[in-house]
């Protein structure tokens, strides 16, 4: 029954877009894809959607955060500012480059200061992905985009009474990304998301504990024992209608966590949804 | 770009002491029986130091806090790690019972490097006015005041997370302190000491008899066990002297 059900909804979905009157999809100039692309919004333009929010602005630049780490953060007792800026080159043609930069901070304050009882705790993470994004449109329905992500991770601590945690830790890594969509009909478009790890940096810990009377200062490096093959496959289907956009994927692989774009280590289904709406 | 975070080196290797605990490891003397006594009451003079210096077993503790609490705080299963570790331990104090406090007592520091997540044999240290109660039977509450410059070997490198490095040769050298007792205060200096500490807490010292004005019959070393006795280990064996006046022994 559920099935059924299912269908029933992906057959008026798909039926509705290939009604639709007007080609709202995303390869018409200005109506493009944002995500894993080179686009940006038109200026002046809203995106809104429960996991991120971006405008445009004149000059091909585009802003924007991520809302979810807004919203837990009085939850969790714990600010984690996320922002980021993509500009886009002015030439507008058939193949666009831009760059784009994210910042992730997470104080976590008052989390380390559970961790150790210790109200004067300090903990703190940065990471810096960097992006620089080419894409193509080959002909009216089909565009592809390669991405190439650098992304530096920085944390912190300090505990000030007691030795057990204090430290600091850098790891960066380089990731190639590519996404092709396919447009089926006006609305209804395929698209495959593929990611590979193409250098995994090292990362240089300076740390502090204590273990029975001895206390080290340790000043690490640590580089994977293997290089093993860090890469996900998520194809899926994009539906653009005038203002609102869905995207279902289910792929398999590593997972990059969204926003800070960091593989995880297993490989594992990968569901991919985003909704958002265009104004 | 993915490459900007550097790995850190190591630090400077230390003065290597395997030549040294290879030595310890295969005496070369071949001694006539009637020198044997007189070679371990040299023997006996000379492990003296160390074991007023409780023969530096936190040194141990140390470096098996050091890499217990790297296996625990790190992950050396899945990364190779590489680097410096500067641990510091306070001196157990010359008080009744050990305590931690290192401004009183003095402080052990020990530099040890690390490579492929292992913690490198040879290492160095000193210990800064470190102040220990000297654990001896025939004079109790003698009071140690010392300071050195160190260097050390493991005989091997330690994985990093294994507690207990087998024995520990130790060197010191720049020695200035002094042994505090009912007797009065007796200077310690030395300009350079060298022993090992082995399994089952032994104290081992190596010398050469012609040290002593002696014929040039090659390298003994003295073994002080933990429950006070001993052995003089030479190329064939060790010599046991019983108590009494009887005869050393070859076994």
């Amino acid at each position: 029954m559920r099935a059924a059900l299912i269908w029933l909804v992906v057959a008026v979905v798909l039926a509705l877009g290939s009604v639709s009157s007007r080609a709202w999809a995303y390869q018409e100039k200005g109506e493009e894809r944002v995500d894993y692309t080179a686009y940006t919004l038109r200026p002046w333009e809203l995106s809104v959607g429960p996991f991120k929010a971006e405008a445009g602005v004149p000059g091909g630049l585009m802003f924007g955060t991520y809302l979810p780490t807004w919203a837990i953060g009085p939850f969790v007792d714990m600010t984690i500012p996320t922002g980021f800026v993509k500009l886009r080159d002015p030439f507008g043609g058939p193949v666009a480059a831009s760059a784009r930069v994210t910042v992730v901070y997470f104080d976590a304050r008052s989390l380390a200061a559970d961790a150790t009882q210790n109200s004067g705790s300090r903990a703190g993470l940065l990471v810096l992905p960097i992006e620089a994004t080419i894409s193509a449109r080959y002909q009216r329905y089909v565009s592809q985009s390669l991405l190439f992500t650098y992304v530096f991770a920085s944390a912190g601590g300090k505990e000030p009474s007691d030795t057990s945690i204090r430290g600091a830790a850098g790891v960066s890594n380089f990731s190639i990304s590519t996404m092709l969509e396919v447009r089926v009909t006006q609305v209804f478009s395929l698209t495959l998301l593929a990611r590979v790890l193409a250098h995994q940096g090292n990362a240089h810990v300076t740390a502090q504990f204590s273990e029975g009377s001895t206390t080290v200062d340790a000043d690490l490096g640590a580089r994977p024992r293997q290089r093993e093959f860090v890469a996900c496959a998520i194809p899926g289907v994009a539906f653009s209608w005038e203002h609102v956009n869905l995207h279902l994927g289910l792929g398999y692989g590593t997972w990059w966590l969204p926003i800070v774009e960091l593989p995880l280590t297993t490989p594992q289904i990968i569901p991919d949804l985003s909704f958002y709406v265009r104004f | 770009m993915a490459g900007c975070v550097a790995m850190p080196d190591p630090p400077p290797r230390p003065e290597d002491l395997s030549a040294l605990a290879a030595q310890y490891d295969r005496p070369s003397a071949t001694l006539p029986v009637d020198l044997v006594q007189r070679l371990i009451d040299e023997g006996r003079r000379r492990s003296e130091l160390g074991d007023l210096l409780n023969r530096l077993r936190f040194v141990r503790t140390a470096i098996s806090d050091t890499s217990i609490g790297l296996h625990q705080n790190g992950n050396a299963d899945d990364f190779l790690l590489q680097g410096v570790i500067n641990a510091r331990v306070p001196c157990p104090g010359d008080g009744p019972e050990p305590t931690t406090d290192g401004e009183v007592n003095g402080l052990l520091r020990l530099q040890l490097g690390v490579e492929d997540s292992r913690l490198r044999r040879g290492f160095s240290g000193s210990a800064e006015r470190c102040r220990l109660l000297a654990v001896s039977p025939s004079a109790p509450d003698q009071r140690v005041l010392v300071s050195a410059t160190m260097v050390g070997d493991l005989g091997a490198d330690l994985g990093i997370g294994n507690t207990m490095p087998g024995d520990i040769l130790l060197k010191l050298t720049d020695v200035t302190g002094s042994l505090t007792g009912e007797t009065g205060t007796i200077d310690l200096s030395e300009h350079a000491y060298h022993f090992r500490l082995v399994r089952g807490d032994a104290l081992e010292v190596l010398f050469d008899p012609a040290s002593l004005g002696l014929p040039d019959l090659g390298t003994v070393v003295f073994a002080l066990r933990a429950d006070g006795s001993y052995v003089l280990r030479e190329s064939r064996g060790e010599w046991v002297c019983g108590g009494g006046g009887e005869a050393c022994v070859l076994r």
